[in-house]
């Protein structure tokens, strides 16, 4: 399929180029209106696409034929055509514009408008800034680029909504979908985003406040970024881009969370061995493994080795660091190639694209994925006033698992190992300690088992997760101009997404092996095996299936009478969204020839060789399918008196079988208004510094849905395996009352510009208020029972507010320009109302920070800390009981939760997330060069470091930064706050001092998100085959320029690794 | 063309807006439980009724195990202080929410009961679901009982608090705590109630039926110290199943008694499965070990010693005989539960003879064959004392000792539980209001229930 298109693209381009050539050579010069010559504006030939850029002297330009058409464009200044009917030197005089974003067009996803004609706050990030940066996921490439737009970095929220870690304006939210809204062209898009390629992205429209979003009504509370896709224009000549780069990802730096070393650790396991702590794991029947140093003490203690040998063993063991074997042989560079090929044109009557992407990823654990997208696009002009348009876009993406994540290789018990040996002194990848005891697996089947070690380095290849993704986006759409003004436009959209897990486990790997051993049975007298589990491999394969379609009916109408102007658009949508999937395991797999076993027995409790009755996993089942349908009725309105007074106003009605108890709850409107007052163009109006001020004002609700939510006394059915019988489990207590969330917002907004455009922007202040937001409201589990001990209703209000400022200046526009984006965003987002215990008592925020916690009059996210009273002389952390130190932990933990902040125990922080951020964005040019470089700030808030915990350290084998700091003699309480260690291991002793204010940093940081150079190559030489070419090198996360902590901690990574540093080089060119 | 789209427009804009579009149930798997099989099938869901669910917090301050001191030292807070009997507070998840969670789905059962007419054609199965229902609720009302109020007192019971006895599935109705009296009048009440609507025999053991209500009603006499009442109910229980596995060899224990869980789960000694929780879990998990005077009181030929321990190699014993053939503790009505509430009803109601046949029926099927020396010719007090150390031994780890503790020291026993740690010596004396153990304090809080007193 793939070679085909590329053999098609090849024939077209090979067509385009055999056209007969007569050319002529024509001079021109280019002024503004007081005659002085510009510079470095482009000249283009319509028909030819080739072109060039003038000088003080003007400029020369090649064309193929005349009669021809020149595009001459300069920033700052109103586009011209001048027609070329003979060889006469030209004069073009550019005016400069008004409002330079009176260009950009603003996608709603109902309509295309003006900056001028809409009072709501948008913010557009067009082609230009998307390529500013690399990757293949589109809504990355809007970070530190947008205005209000925040990416939030080390949070954790377990709605299955929130998979982009986006907020737009701050929370809108306090237990409900976080994810904004995302719209691709016309429709809600729920496919995976990683099937939408950057390349075939024209622009992205982000909508801010309720005006601007309103419209897309009751999942619109979180803010709504829309997608707008290339598409083919009438009357175009044939265009092909081509569009390639590698991207390299650097290792990532193990060593960048402190740790405590290895010699501590094995000195601080071989403490806790000598005082027991242990036992349990040794005579633990279930055989979990152990740490390598603590088979050697049990031997040493049960007299199978020597004191010599032991120590021996032990010092072997304390050489080996297993971040460095991670590092060697775990970890490689990660590549990325991308491939985007695009052909448009058009006609009088049609307008088509195809486009064809082609991803490669291998990263930096070996998982590897390829995608390749391809799209088509149509717009027919069948008849006068009709237009059609048709598309389809299809992706299919495969992806292989590599190595598991280092840190999940750890016992059952989620302890870690810090010395481990990955490979062999032979060169030959090891086995490591991971689910048995290796003296229990070698021993326990008399040989008649299959090996049971776990290979770190080979597993990975035995144990291969595919997912293949196929989604198919296709819509239709017929527009009719009914009369001048009124149009009626018609959409249908349908998306299918099928996604296909396989697990293939063949019997070298530690899964298929370790099932078959499990439920081999040896007979004890004659030592036959009997393979309840045949022996092979085992294919587990899912299908989770994904659909939708969407059909809006619209009228437009758009008059002008006079100075009267009218805009309306008003109509219906109807949106059925559906999900449903299925699984199969098969045994003794083998692909080639094909062999597998589907009748085992999935009922019936089998002995195992550990000493367990177990079930068989696997089996098929069928997922439930759900199905969410909504139905919508919209209309918004703008009338606009002499082009400086504008009122608006949106309505919208969502109805929707999630809250199926109650009708009434179905129907919710959600409306907006609002007001616009051109200043700058009262006659009045005198300020020479601006040359364009415009104020506008705006309020209205949207909503937000959570999909899983439901009102109906709803329980899940099944089949019990052991009885057989069928079951219903009532999973949450029903609450007829539930209803949508609502989130107010009132925004106030000032655009201005300078003459001539030298500087542009807008100032914005909002407040939202979030109402009846869902909220786990805690209740008497008496009456219930189970696990939950609350009940989600609409309990909860919010406040936020806001600033945003967004400025654009153009410092220099000679031969060299220079232009800066500078981006600033204030945000605050507080619980205003809510109930239950965390409601009044702050101290649920201790050591919190990475998750939502309301706390009334707190910020979402925030933290509180335990006051610090210092170590006394034993070396033991000392906090407050009121304003006495105290030493008793569990008084301290009980004064916190009971008494709150007047207990003194500890004391309020502050924010956990950014109050301040923002970004600036340089760009230089000069001839064809442009380096840009971006940098991103984050003021106002306050993070948790990771200290010590003695308790957490035995539990997990991670843990220690603090280590080597500890309190150890008399006297050392005056040079550390680290406390000593004491056994037995006390949690609280170790929660107050890892909570506690001397741990808390401040989160603010200058960060050097990028850089881009590129250049760029216009033709002037006909011979050669291309209209442009250019070369660009982008590399990301460079890293922070300057950090409040002085710990050296990035705060986007306190608990994690922080992305390696990103290379890219790639060439784009345009035929 | 023109007037054809607007009407073609219009056409979609009704019909969708139809009602009948939004009624789609969003999800096929959730059901909105209507109809006498869905709330047979409420009943039925095993995870929510019988699977670790019953109180566990009795068993683990009880004396049938201990923690070696590495242990007891490692344990987290709360952990320490309820192996201890000092006052905890687990929050959220906990003991107290397990054990409402299969009376609010018996609540909700009978609530939604009301609106189904019972005619000819569904009254077996509506009978099912009402007798199942009341049979849930006393079940689990009376291990909610033998936990968080003190032992049954009729001089006393009008005045001591009992449990939050909820009899809605309306979570607007608030929690109150009813005296002890009222609830086990009501436990008795309902239990008798559902014995004429129960079938002989279940379809499954994880369902109620008139064995299992005969069976909870000795068991709710026998903690109140009613023996006649105790022994008539434990009688007519046996009448519906007396059978005993045999230790020596039988089809429920598949792998012999050496195995790692050798009795079958749902064998023909269980007559209503249930399973304590397992919170917290150093009581049943590795950590625990059988307390050593127990385990001292096994003879030699009781294969009872293989089947239910396993030597650790500390020397100590750790448990593997739950009913549940797996760790989870077994805390449901059993055949050889009824012989010695039965047994030891006889001996104190002075007919020994009947009482020892009935522990010697028991022990026969315990012994090694032809090694077991019936029971016989002793005093009504030395029956009594072997019949009680029985119970222990049969019984262990059955969710049973707290309640035999509270009951037999209100007969005098004067049994005191003694626990020696680094970090200090713990005692409980017999019939201090520790017995009763602390509700939640988050409950105490939200209800206003009154908390029991901690010494």
């Amino acid at each position: 399929m793939y070679n085909k298109i590329i053999i098609l693209f090849i024939c077209l381009l090979a067509c385009h180029c055999l056209k007969a050539q007569k050319p002529v050579s024509i001079h021109g010069i280019i002024s503004d209106s007081s005659g002085s010559a510009i510079e470095n504006a482009s000249v283009k030939s319509i028909s030819t696409q080739t072109g060039t850029f003038s000088n003080t002297n003007g400029f020369n330009i090649i064309l193929r034929k005349l009669p021809d058409t020149l595009l001459i464009s300069h920033i700052g200044y109103k586009s011209e055509y001048a027609v070329v009917k003979n060889t006469q030197p030209l004069h073009i005089v550019l005016t400069p514009v008004d409002d330079q974003l009176e260009d950009v067009d603003i996608n709603t996803g109902y309509q295309k408008l003006k900056p001028n004609e809409i009072n709501g706050s948008y913010v557009v990030i067009d082609n230009r800034m998307l390529n500013q940066q690399t990757g293949l996921n589109i809504l990355d490439r809007l970070n530190g680029v947008t205005s209000s737009l925040l990416f939030n970095v080390g949070k954790h929220n377990p709605n299955p909504q929130s998979n982009t870690g986006i907020t737009i304006r701050g929370l809108s939210t306090i237990n409900g979908p976080l994810d904004p809204l995302i719209v691709v062209d016309n429709f809600i898009y729920d496919g995976d985003i990683n099937n939408i390629n950057p390349n075939d992205v024209e622009s992205i429209t982000v909508l801010k406040d309720a005006a601007a979003a309103s419209i897309w009504g009751a999942r619109a509370g979180n803010g709504v970024i829309v997608i707008t896709t290339k598409k083919g224009k009438f009357n175009q000549q044939l265009q092909v881009d081509f569009n390639t780069d590698v991207i390299m990802t650097g290792k990532p730096n193990l060593f960048y969370n402190k740790q405590i070393s290895v010699p501590d650790y094995i000195n601080y396991e071989q403490f806790l061995f000598n005082q027991g702590y242990y036992d349990d794991v040794f005579t633990d029947y279930e055989h979990p493994p152990f740490a390598p140093a603590l088979q050697v003490f049990e031997d040493k203690r049960n007299g199978l080795i020597s004191a010599e040998d032991s120590a021996s063993q032990i010092n072997a063991l304390k050489k080996i660091d297993s971040r460095s074997q991670y590092t060697k042989y775990y970890y490689r560079k990660g590549v990325i190639q991308q491939y985007a090929l695009n052909l448009r044109g058009g006609s009088r009557n049609i307008g088509w694209l195809v486009a064809g992407d082609f991803d490669k990823d291998l990263n930096n654990l070996r998982a590897s994925f390829n995608k390749i997208n391809l799209r088509f696009e149509n717009t027919y002009r069948p008849v006068k006033n009709m237009t059609i348009s048709a598309g389809v876009y299809y992706t299919n993406s495969t992806n292989k698992s590599g190595l598991p994540d280092y840190t999940t290789l750890t016992t059952p018990d989620m302890q870690y190992i810090p010395y481990l040996n990955l490979v062999g002194p032979d060169g030959t990848n090891v086995a490591v300690p991971r689910y048995y005891d290796p003296r229990f697996i070698d021993t326990v089947g008399g040989g008649k088992l299959m090996n049971w070690n776990y290979y770190p380095l080979e597993d990975y290849k035995h144990n291969r997760y595919v997912t293949n993704t196929e989604e198919i986006l296709a819509h239709i759409g017929m527009d009719y101009k009914i009369i001048n003004g009124l149009d009626i436009n018609l959409l249908y959209q349908y998306q299918k997404q099928n996604v296909k897990s396989s697990n293939i486990a063949d019997t070298a790997g530690y899964y298929a092996r370790n099932l078959i051993n499990q439920f081999s049975q040896i007979d004890p007298s004659t030592g036959v095996v009997d393979y309840i589990i045949p022996m092979g491999g085992i294919l587990s394969q899912s299908y989770d299936n994904l659909g939708s379609y969407n059909f809006r009916g619209q009228l437009n109408f758009d008059r002008t009478f006079g100075k009267h102007r009218i805009t309306a658009i008003g109509g219906m949508e109807v949106r059925d969204e559906w999900e449903d999937g299925s699984s199969a395991s098969y045994y003794g797999y083998n692909a080639d020839p094909l062999t597998y076993t589907t009748n085992l027995d999935f009922n019936d409790y089998f002995p195992t060789v550990t000493g367990d009755y177990e079930l068989l996993p696997g089996g098929n089942s069928l997922s439930p399918k759900t199905e969410n349908r909504f139905v919508s009725f919209f209309a918004n309105a703008s009338y606009t008196y002499n082009r400086k007074y504008i009122v608006s106003g949106s309505v919208r009605r969502d109805g929707s079988n999630i809250f199926g108890a109650n009708t009434n709850d179905k129907w919710k409107p959600l409306w907006s208004a609002g007001l616009g007052w051109d200043l700058s163009k009262e006659s009045f109006y005198h300020l020479p510094l601006f040359s364009y001020l415009k104020l506008s004002a705006t309020y209205g609700v949207s909503g937000n849905v959570d999909l899983t939510k439901t009102a109906q006394p709803v329980g899940s059915s099944g089949t019990n395996s052991l009885t057989g019988l069928k079951i219903i489990g009532i999973d949450q207590l029903n609450n007829p009352d539930l209803s949508w969330e609502r989130s107010y917002q009132a925004n106030f907004r000032l655009d201005f510009a300078t003459a001539k455009n030298i500087v542009s922007g807008s100032i914005e202040y909002y407040r939202k208020n979030g109402k009846g937001l869902y909220a786990p409201t805690p209740f008497d589990y008496t009456t219930f029972g189970g696990t939950g001990t609350t009940i989600t209703a609409n309990a909860a209000d919010m406040k936020g507010k806001g600033i945003d400022i967004t400025l654009h200046s153009n410092n220099i526009s000679r031969a060299l320009t220079w232009t800066t984006d500078f981006l600033f965003d204030f945000n605050t987002s507080t619980t205003a109302k809510y109930y239950g215990s965390s409601a009044t008592s702050v101290s649920a925020l201790i050591g919190n920070g990475t998750s939502i916690m309301p706390v009334v009059g707190k910020p979402l996210y925030a933290i509180a800390a335990y006051r610090w009273g210092g170590l006394d002389a034993q070396g033991n952390p000392q906090g407050y009981l009121h304003d006495t130190l105290s030493e008793d932990y569990n008084a301290i933990q009980q004064n916190a939760y009971n008494n709150g902040i007047a207990g003194g125990s500890f004391k309020y922080i502050g924010s956990a997330t950014p109050v301040t951020f923002g970004s600036i964005l340089n760009s230089f040019s000069y001839k064809g060069f442009t380096l840009s470089f971006n940098i991103m700030y984050k003021f106002g808030y306050y993070l948790l470091r990771p200290s010590l915990s003695y308790y957490a350290l035995a539990a997990s084998g991670i843990a220690g930064t603090d280590y080597d700091k500890r309190w150890q003699q008399p006297g050392d309480e005056k040079k550390t706050n680290v406390p000593s260690f004491a056994y037995p291991l006390s949690a609280q002793r170790d929660q107050l001092y890892a909570g506690s204010e001397i741990n808390i940093i401040k989160g603010d940081y200058i960060r050097l998100q990028f850089v881009n150079l590129s250049y760029s190559l216009l033709n002037n030489n006909s011979k050669r085959p291309f209209h442009s070419v250019q070369i660009y090198v982008n590399v990301a996360n460079l890293g922070i320029i300057w950090r409040a902590n002085k710990y050296h901690i990035d705060p986007d990574y306190v608990n994690t690794i922080p992305q390696p540093k990103i290379y890219t080089i790639g060439i784009k060119t345009n035929f | 063309m023109k007037n054809k789209m607007i009407i073609l427009l219009l056409m979609a804009a009704v019909a969708a807006s139809c009602n009948k579009y939004l009624d789609k149930k969003n999800n096929t798997q959730l059901i909105v439980p209507n109809s006498l099989s869905d709330l047979q099938a409420i009943l039925d869901n095993a995870d929510q009724m019988n699977n670790s669910l019953t109180p566990s917090l009795g068993e683990t301050s009880a004396d049938d195990y201990f923690l070696e001191r590495t242990i007891y030292n490692g344990l987290i807070l709360g952990y320490q202080e309820n192996y201890t009997w000092r006052y905890y507070f687990f929050p959220t998840e906990n003991d107290w929410s397990f054990g409402y969670k299969p009376v609010y789905n018996a609540n909700l059962a009978l609530d939604l009961l009301k609106n189904i007419g019972r005619d000819a054609q569904n009254t077996t199965a509506w009978d099912n679901v009402k007798g199942s229902a009341l049979f849930y609720r006393s079940y689990n009302f009376l291990n909610l009982l033998w936990n968080y109020a003190k032992a049954y007192d009729s001089a006393s019971a009008g005045k001591d608090w009992g449990i939050a006895l909820r009899l809605t599935s309306d979570f607007n109705v608030p929690t109150t705590r009813a005296t002890n009296k009222e609830c086990y009048e009501q436990v008795i009440s309902d239990t008798k109630d559902c014995i004429p609507l129960l079938p002989d025999y279940p379809q499954a053991v994880t369902r109620p039926s008139k064995g299992a209500a005969y069976g909870l009603l000795a068991r709710c006499y026998l903690s109140m110290r009613d023996y006649n009442d105790a022994l008539l109910y434990a009688d007519s229980c046996l009448k519906l199943n007396n059978q005993l596995m045999d230790l020596n060899g039988d089809g429920d224990i598949p792998a012999g008694i050496s195995a790692s869980y050798p009795f079958k789960q749902f064998n023909k000694e269980t007559i209503f499965y249930s399973e304590m929780d397992g919170f917290p879990s150093f009581y049943y998990s590795s950590k625990s070990r059988v307390d050593t005077i127990l385990y001292s009181l096994y003879a030699d030929n009781d294969l009872r010693k293989s089947a239910y321990f396993k030597r650790n190699a500390d020397t100590y014993q750790q448990f593997k005989g739950s009913y549940s053939a797996s760790l989870a503790c077994f805390s449901g009505i059993a055949t050889d539960e009824m012989y010695l509430i039965s047994a030891e009803c006889y001996v104190r109601a002075g007919q020994v003879e009947k009482g020892l046949a009935d522990l010697n029926a028991l022990l026969s099927k315990r012994y090694k064959s032809g090694m077991f020396d019936p029971v016989g010719s002793i005093s009504q007090t030395e029956a009594l004392d072997t019949i009680l150390n029985e119970r222990r031994k049969e019984l262990t780890k059955r969710g049973l000792r707290w309640m035999d503790l509270k009951r037999q020291n209100k007969e005098g026993a004067n049994i005191v539980l003694k626990r020696v740690e680094d970090d200090g010596t713990y005692t409980l004396l017999p019939n201090t209001n520790f017995y009763a153990l602390p509700i939640p304090e988050d409950i105490i809080k939200l209800t206003g229930m009154p908390q029991n007193d901690i010494e």
